[in-house]
């Protein structure tokens, strides 16, 4: 056969052979490729995801007297038995004698926290008063004081009534 | 005439010969390459199939435990910093008052709401010149923001009886 007959149809049967053939598949070798490299961001991802999340927690534990204070502003439950005697106690230490005490029913506020309020009815001297609401104010509970009213006697003994409000979840 | 000596074969031209073995090569080299895609195709298929296993995996109980713990704690550091942005010290109100009472001034009723900065007080002054001077200390305290009096009267022994409506700056209980 001719040579130049020869050289034709190889170039040619070659040609087709990369149009019909070799080209569909380096698409999709392509393709393959493409979603390797994204599969692979995934996972690295996921990967620095977790790694993150373990160095967190680890970090988290050199705080453990910090998140502990936390805790207690926000305990899981209101623990109302707990912050009773807080208040029973505090008042007392202070000089004041409660006369009574009432919780109102917990009102779910923004973001899941809860918000449950309390009226103080308390008889004492101003300054103990003064001290009771500086302890309040301090108390690893986050205890805000909403509002307060009182009406001094001439005898120097205050009534007192206080509501206030504690967070829990 | 019958030629009886042989001519010599023609000789191809050197393109012609460089052409012919270039094409049966480009030849080979796209049927061989044919087969050398479908197997990295198979490769990188089975890869993938491995990846997305991986990727697929649910998370191990400690794992999620971990991320529970982590993100329990997340929101509670962002709620305790959010409560303790506004919390408030109403007991700076008596600072406030200490500071700023007239001698003769006595206060027997006190109401403060502090969510809305306001305090109600109720009291007896000596006499009209003394309230007076007990509504410019106020004015000149720069942690009053407004002033109203109401309910004047002469009560017993001819004291002055009046409630004032204050209204305190909120960085008072901060």
């Amino acid at each position: 056969m001719n040579r130049i007959v020869v050289i034709s149809l190889s170039l040619l049967i070659s040609f087709a052979w990369g149009i019909f053939f070799l080209s569909p598949k380096n698409k999709t070798l392509n393709f393959l490729k493409e979603e390797i490299g994204q599969k692979q961001f995934e996972l690295q991802s996921q990967e620095e995801y977790l790694a993150n999340l373990t160095r967190t927690a680890e970090n988290l534990k050199n705080y453990q007297i910090q998140l502990a204070k936390i805790d207690s502003a926000l305990p899981d439950t209101p623990e109302l038995p707990a912050l009773f005697d807080f208040l029973q106690k505090s008042a007392s230490q202070s000089g004041l004698v409660l006369k009574g005490l009432e919780a109102t029913s917990g009102t779910q506020a923004e973001e899941g926290l809860r918000e449950t309020r309390l009226n103080l009815l308390l008889i004492g001297s101003y300054t103990s008063f003064k001290n009771f609401l500086s302890v309040l104010e301090y108390s690893s509970r986050l205890i805000e004081t909403e509002s307060l009213t009182f009406s001094s006697s001439e005898a120097g003994l205050i009534n007192a009534k206080i509501r206030i409000k504690v967070n829990s979840y | 005439m019958i030629e009886i000596i042989p001519k010599p074969a023609q000789k191809l031209p050197l393109w012609q010969n460089i052409l012919f073995y270039f094409s049966i090569a480009v030849l080979i080299a796209s049927f061989l390459s044919y087969f050398v895609l479908g197997h990295f195709i198979k490769n990188s298929q089975k890869t993938l199939q491995e990846l997305e296993g991986t990727l697929a995996r649910e998370k191990t109980s400690s794992q999620l435990l971990l991320e529970e713990e982590v993100f329990n704690y997340q929101k509670k550091i962002a709620d305790f910093s959010l409560l303790l942005r506004s919390h408030l010290f109403t007991s700076k109100t008596f600072g406030l008052l200490e500071r700023n009472s007239h001698p003769k001034i006595w206060f027997f009723q006190f109401n403060l709401d502090s969510t809305k900065n306001l305090l109600v007080l109720s009291g007896e002054a000596e006499d009209f010149s003394v309230l007076g001077q007990q509504l410019l200390i106020f004015k000149k305290e720069p942690l009053i923001k407004g002033l109203d009096l109401s309910n004047i009267s002469v009560g017993r022994k001819g004291r002055v009886e009046f409630t004032l409506n204050l209204s305190l700056a909120p960085q008072l209980f901060r």
